[in-house]
């Protein structure tokens, strides 16, 4: 009966108990507000400058996974560089339908989602950057604005590629954080993305850096992975030549050649191993000793699957006999048949005794832009200024820096002075990602004056079998720009596909 | 039971599935809740469980209990009746009850089962020399279609490769030339012995039940088993007449032993002139497993527990040798409390606690792949570890009251706390020495770890009101509030009404007097429920870090979407029933029908454009569906005296499933032009699991066939005003390639000319028992059938392609060698063109009618046990799967749905290269 009694006691307490639990209604929602051990939770970050750093570094992270495709969007439309060993696995296959410009909404390089992973992320730290700033005191705004400039960077740089490869993309803005955001979204023209561009380029120069401190000052990393004041403004320079604004392209050649941060090496094969030269301005690092690899081994090593094509060769053995050592050697070999593209492979200028990179050397910098680019854009917006003289002199100083004896000579025409400059953007620049774009900025100026010029050169790596139906393909400029890849069409209803693909139906 | 489908499996290994009214979600889980002992029971449901005979041994094994420890099991299916359970019993709730203690003299009861597995002959397979033959024949027509010049790597395929070539100087020319059946090397007679033993006994104030079980039992493919320990102690308790406290405690172990991949596929298409073992040169086998890591079938592939990919093993060495052991041991204590308050105020407390714990060990030696030993599959091994801890509560407040026997009120008041938290761990080793040194401290190499760590909550508050009017009319209502922490704080509550009318027309008074008219009882039901996302913490946007980083920065980046919009996707289901009794209760039947609705059904993965940086978003909620349809059972006691017994009872259902909206993401449909593919598409108006593809119609028989025609039948000419070839894809056919209908003309076979082919959905399924008893000799027959289910015999794709180096079937041998061969199968093609394309070739009917079991039981008459103080003693013997009427031509017509990648239901596709044993079992059961 004790035992009963007890029981009585508790039977009421719990009772109690009860109705209290039924009351604490509010207190319910605390008890299943569960969060993730193992994760980061998205609501809980963005309190302090490490936060903004390292999302600002998984930025970078993503362009480097996206090297793959700034090289085929750059070259493989290009007459710089020759596809190998095709047929291998589905990326050699998409290379080549792109380069016999048989081009379906399926094909893999169509697809943009890297660059979208590094606009969506430099969203992120643009508009999350400001909020930190007001949380964590150790914090400047100083430093900020300098993470902003590069998130600008990143995010122009990305935008500037769409904008090349696929004319109107959807511009946005806003990082994608939660499903009430509006997925689909519009195309908004090219030439409008460009003018919103520069804006943001010209503001984050103000607190854009001008060198990250260093480890190893004898390889810069850091000055030349991240983006500098001088980086802003090569990108700069690249847009407004893009756009026909000469006069502003040529003010922001001439901010990097005087920032005395950087200069013309003459060792010219220094830009290639080590790398982060001082001719250096931007490069996507790799770092074997930090597990930052590249796949370029397989591209251009063993087993290659980008050669240098007969025009390259043809277009050296104009240089090659007054000293050029850019060429056979420099940028290639010529092993019987085989042109390897050395400037990914080689230590050092190619003879008997040089070896080859290692395999724990195959960390090759992907370089966006360096100073004799910048020197040559400034060349061929002096000419469309008609200043001949002068940009024949830019020409002469790169030519000098090659090793090439004698001087050139200012050409009559435009045209032929575009030439000189597009020649030698092709041998110093060649399989550097630059080719198809700068084969295209010279053809579609002035309404597409110089379109034959670009079919001309295209169809030069094309077989005589196809030569006519590449021709006129490449007639027809919509051509000239990717289409937009299929998935991306179901995912996005209010895309509309580039005309010239649009009939090519559901493939 | 009526509409519980049982989709089964008879691979060993392979997963089961129950259906209660069809598949109403499309990503929520579709299962029932399992309820034991008024607690749910989580299902996980046990990976080579095998639900195929759904009886009280099976549903036992579900739940880890003796059968004989099972004293009721009761399926709910209508919202009213499950709305007690919430989102949780959405798809139907199955009631497990345990034996309970009962009061009075002690009695013992002992029950044994033994029983033995024949597996039946699986698909008569080539032998060695018809399967170099058909090789051969393969890579010649290859080398035709290509021209000799483009087929240098086919001709030297042929003429170098000593396995498939006749080389008596070569070193292993004896281990190729031999004929094996790897099928019948893998497999032996399965056995099991199931013995358990319980008392029962008690006072006034108390009684009890103690049950101990043991079962014993060996696969039929070498080197599986399991062996189970089970206990379970019932105490009941009544303090007064207000307060009583029941316990449940029930602990068992399991020993589960399998191999590291399943070898059947592999057994059945490895070339059957290579030997497993070296041979002596006697011509005798040696003892050493012959395991090339690479030869002329392929080289090892990354190999997981469920999945090899594009690798080969030796599947005698795999059964023998590799070790996948899964120890897991489960205690689980239920409390229950009912205490009488006042006069018709009960108050319940149920508390649920239970404990898993699962440890897996495998290794994977060296002689199954054949690796050397850099090779991250050198004598490989895994260790995992998990941890699961439920915790349900129950707290009921039930008030009951009656008025001079016209009214009468229960109302009751319920809140629901569910909690479960896991926890788990795994390592995998390479380059162990043996297999107990596969702790990654060891010394081998990490090749793969993680952890990792989940918890969620649910919670619900129930009100329900039942009144009863005369004992005629009734009326139930309910709400129920219930949250998920799956979900977010802005859509994680949720109200589900419920509402139920019944009408006891039997009490009425113009039926009260008909003597043979027993039951009359009209039941109208609706209510509605919640499918909560699963997973642990859906709803939360996360970070990640990206490794390596950039330069010496670490990165991170957002990696899922914040879901603010994810809520509960809501069925809600209308059941009118009526059940009638006849003759003394002896005629009973009972028909429902039903319609469920789904809205806001959870998608999950959804593809979002890539523009947004990201590649999917995790949950979405789109799109509605339907399922509706009928139940009918009838059950008729035909004689009930002394000496005879005589019982039938059968059921029928048929569930319909339609797609009203269409999920926003599912507009495009998944297929790529390959061989062995089918097209599937969810289209508004037509039920789920429809597939389609090309209109098979058999063979090309010569050049003049192999010609393009348009719709009217004209040849098609190309420029020059030559006909052209029919292309399969990109291929040109030639005479002895597949022929598939070109439905719109263009002389090109490809995803323009798909058709509908038919649907995984069974039109009914039914089944029917029988129970004769003569004084002690009691005979059962039970059978299940299904009718109106298309399948596609993915076994048959994977053995009559002859595209490949894997051996195929017998059927085989009757493919197309030269024109005037009558025969539906193609010419055999190596690596090359499109004979196998997904085409009504493989979807076959899998209707059937299946006598699961027949029983023949003798009870020893309790004249005779008297004298020996024996309550009861039964002897039996039942056979399991004895015959199936059908016209399917795969292994098992019962194909289980599964889902296929990317596809976003489940189809029917047949994968089992195993039939269904047919197992016999002999037991006795005996109480004293």
């Amino acid at each position: 009966m004790i035992i009963q009694s007890l029981i009585r006691r508790i039977m009421r307490k719990a009772l109690l108990f009860g109705m209290v639990f039924l009351l604490s209604f509010t207190s319910c929602n605390d008890w299943l507000e569960l969060y993730p051990e193992n994760a980061q939770v998205a609501s809980q970050y963005w309190e302090t400058k490490a936060d903004v750093e390292a999302v600002l570094s998984a930025g970078y992270v993503r362009l480097r996974g996206s090297v793959d495709k700034l090289f085929v969007w750059g070259e493989v439309r290009g007459n710089g560089i020759a596809l190998f060993n095709i047929g291998q696995d589905d990326n050699t296959r998409a290379a080549q339908r792109i380069r016999s410009m048989d081009i379906l909404p399926s094909n893999p390089y169509a697809k943009w989602g890297e660059m979208y992973q590094v606009i969506n992320i430099a969203n992120s730290v643009i508009k999350y950057g400001p909020e930190v700033v007001e949380m964590d005191d150790s914090f400047t705004n100083e430093e900020l604005n300098s993470f902003l400039s590069e998130a600008y960077f990143l995010r122009s740089l990305a935008y500037f590629y769409l904008v090349r490869t696929y004319r109107d993309v959807p511009y946005i803005t806003q990082p994608y954080v939660n499903d009430d955001e509006k997925f689909e979204v519009e195309k908004t023209a090219g030439d409008l993305i460009l003018n919103y561009l520069v804006d943001d380029l010209e503001k984050a120069l103000v607190a854009a850096k001008e060198f990250f401190p260093e480890v190893d000052n004898e390889h810069p990393m850091n000055t030349k992975g991240r983006a500098t004041k001088w980086t802003i403004h090569a990108l700069l320079a690249d847009i407004y030549l893009w756009q026909g604004n000469y006069e502003a392209c040529m003010t922001a050649c001439d901010h990097i050649v005087d920032s005395r941060r950087v200069g013309l090496i003459s060792n010219w094969f220094l830009n290639f191993f080590p790398g982060n030269s001082n001719e250096s301005i931007f490069e996507i690092q790799y770092s074997y000793d930090r597990g930052q690899t590249n796949g370029f081994a397989d591209w251009f090593d063993v087993s290659p699957r980008y050669l240098a094509s007969l025009p390259t060769v043809q277009v050296f053995s104009e240089t090659q006999g007054f000293g050029d050592v850019r060429g056979v050697n420099g940028s290639f070999l010529m092993d019987g048949s085989t042109l390897g593209i050395w400037k990914y492979m080689g230590l050092d200028y190619y003879d008997v005794s040089t070896a080859k990179r290692s395999s724990i050397q195959n960390d090759q910098n992907f370089i966006v832009y360096r100073l004799a680019d910048i020197l040559l854009m400034k060349a061929e917006a002096l000419v469309m200024t008609e200043n001949f003289e002068a940009a024949i002199g830019i020409l002469n100083q790169i030519r000098a820096r090659a090793g090439i004896e004698g001087d050139l000579n200012p050409a009559a025409t435009e045209f032929e002075m575009l030439q000189l400059v597009m020649k030698e953007r092709h041998r110093e620049l060649f399989a550097e990602g630059k080719r198809w774009f700068d084969l295209l900025r010279v053809a579609k100026r002035d309404d597409y004056r110089y379109l034959n010029y670009l079919i001309q050169e295209v169809t030069s790596v094309v077989p005589l079998s196809s030569l006519a139906i590449v021709s006129s393909k490449l007639m027809n400029t919509d051509s000239h720009y990717l289409p937009i890849h299929q998935d991306e069409l179901n995912a996005n209803q209010l895309l509309i596909q580039n005309p010239y693909y649009s009939n090519l139906g559901n493939q | 039971m009526a509409n519980v489908d049982i989709l089964t499996s008879a691979e060993p290994g392979a997963k089961s599935s129950i259906r209660i009214r069809g598949t109403s979600s499309l990503n929520a889980s579709s299962e029932p809740l399992i309820v034991v002992d008024g607690v749910p029971y989580p299902t996980t449901i046990a990976d080579d469980f095998s639900f195929s005979t759904a009886n009280d041994e099976d549903f036992g094994a579900l739940v880890n209990i003796s059968p004989n420890d099972i004293a009721s099991i009761e399926v709910l299916k209508d919202a009213a009746a499950t709305a007690v359970w919430g989102s949780r019993g959405a798809n139907g709730v199955l009631l497990i009850n345990t034996k309970k203690g009962r009061s009075g003299k002690t009695r013992f009861s002992f029950s044994s089962k033994y029983d033995v597995r024949n597996e039946a002959s699986t698909i008569p397979m080539l032998n060695a020399s018809q399967y170099v033959a058909m090789i051969q024949d393969a890579v010649w027509n290859t080398v035709n279609d290509l021209g000799f010049s483009n087929s240098q790597s086919y001709l030297s395929l042929l003429f170098d490769t000593p396995e498939i070539g006749f080389d008596p100087n070569w070193i292993y020319f004896k281990e190729y030339n031999q004929d094996v059946d790897y099928v019948d090397e893998i497999t032996q007679r399965g056995f099991s012995s199931d013995n358990s033993f319980s008392m029962t006994g008690g006072g006034d104030r108390a009684n009890y039940r103690l049950s101990l079980g043991y079962l014993n039992e060996e696969g039929t493919t070498i080197g599986s088993g399991f062996e189970r320990l089970s206990a379970l102690l019932s105490i009941n308790y009544r303090f007064s007449h207000k307060l009583r406290i029941t316990t449940d405690f029930s602990f068992s172990d399991a020993e589960r032993s399998s191999y590291w991949h399943n070898p059947r596929g592999q057994a059945l298409t490895k070339m059957p002139n290579m030997s497993p073992y070296y041979m002596n040169e006697d011509g005798t086998r040696s003892q050493e497993y012959f395991t090339p890591n690479s030869y002329f079938q392929g080289t090892l592939g990354s190999m997981r527990s469920t999945e090899i990919k594009g690798g080969v093993f030796n599947p005698v060495a795999m059964v023998h040798e590799s070790i996948n052991n899964t120890n897991s041991s489960n205690s689980r204590f239920v409390f229950n409390l009912n205490y009488n308050l006042l006069r018709g105020l009960d108050f319940f407390s149920v508390v649920g606690l239970d404990i898993r714990k699962t440890k897996n060990k495998r290794f994977l030696p060296q002689t199954v792949t054949g690796v050397t030993w850099i090779d991250p599959w050198f004598n490989r091994s895994a260790d995992m570890l998990s941890d699961n801890v439920y915790l349900n509560t129950e707290n009921r407040l039930l008030f009951r009251r009656g008025i001079e026997n016209l009214h009468n009120f229960i109302a009751t008041g319920i809140v629901q706390t569910s909690e479960s938290v896991s926890a788990n761990y795994k390592s995998e080793v390479s380059g162990n020495a043996s297999a107990s040194t596969s702790d990654p401290t060891a010394g081998g190499t990490i090749a793969d770890m993680g952890s990792g760590s989940s918890k969620s909550r649910q919670l619900g508050f129930i009100g329900n009101l039942h009144y009863a009017f005369l004992d005629r009319y009734m009326i139930n209502m309910g709400y129920r509030f219930e949250a998920n922490s799956t979900m977010g704080a802005n859509n994680r509550w949720a109200g589900f009404p419920t509402l139920g009318l019944a009408w006891h027309a039997n009490e009425e008074w113009f039926l009260r007097d008909l003597e043979w008219w027993n039951t009359f009882k009209v039941r109208l039901s609706w209510g509605q429920s919640g499918n909560a996302p699963s997973g642990s913490y859906s709803y939360i946007g996360t970070f990640d870090s990206l490794n390596p980083g950039y330069i010496d920065y670490p990165a991170i980046e957002p990696n899922s979407i914040h879901l603010n919009n994810l809520k509960w996707e809501t069925v809600s289901q209308g059941n009118l029933g009526v059940d009638l009794a006849f003759l003394k209760d002896r005629l009973r039947t009972s028909f429902d029908v039903y319609n469920k609705l789904t809205v806001d059904m959870l998608q999950k993965n959804i593809v979002l454009p890539e523009s947004s940086g990201h590649s999917k978003i995790n949950w979405y909620n789109s799109g509605e569906m339907r399922n509706s349809g009928w139940e009918y059972r009838i059950d008729y006691d035909v004689v009930r005296n002394s000496n005879w017994t005589v019982s039938a009872n059968f059921n029928i259902s048929q569930n319909e499933n339609e797609v009203l909206t269409l999920p926003d993401n599912l507009t495009d449909y998944k297929y790529s032009f390959e061989n062995g593919a089918y097209a599937y598409q969810i289209v508004e108006g037509n039920p789920l699991g429809s597939f389609y593809g090309y209109k098979y119609l058999g063979v090309y028989q010569n050049a003049d066939e192999t010609y393009a025609r348009d719709a009217e039948g004209q040849l098609i000419q190309d420029i020059s005003g030559d006909p052209v070839l029919v292309r399969n894809g990109g291929d040109p056919v030639y005479p002895g390639d597949a022929k598939y209908q070109d439905v719109n003309g263009d002389g090109v076979i490809d995803q323009f000319d798909i058709v509908y082919l038919g649907n995984s959905m069974p039109a009914a399924t039914g089944g029917a028992g029988l129970t004769v008893r003569y004084k002690s000799l009691t005979v059962n027959a039970f059978l299940h059938g299904r009718a109106g289910q298309k399948a596609v015999n993915q076994t048959r794709i994977d053995t009559e392609n002859m595209h490949g180096v894997q051996n195929q079937s017998a059927a085989v041998l009757r493919r197309w060698r030269h024109e005037g061969d009558d025969t539906d199968i193609p010419r055999a093609l190596y690596n090359k063109g499109y004979n196998y394309l997904g085409s009504d070739r493989f979807v076959e009917d899998a209707s059937f009618l299946r006598l699961k079991t027949l029983s023949l039981k003798y009870s020893v008459p309790s004249k005779f046990l008297d004298r020996f103080g024996v309550e009861r003693l039964d002897a039996y013997t039942t056979i399991y799967d004895i015959f199936t009427w059908t016209n399917y031509t795969g292994q098992d017509p019962e194909v289980p749905l599964s889902r296929d990648d990317g596809v976003a239901y489940l189809i029917a596709k047949d994968k089992a290269y195993t039939p269904k044993p047919v197992r016999i079992a002999f037991g006795i059961n005996l109480n004293f």
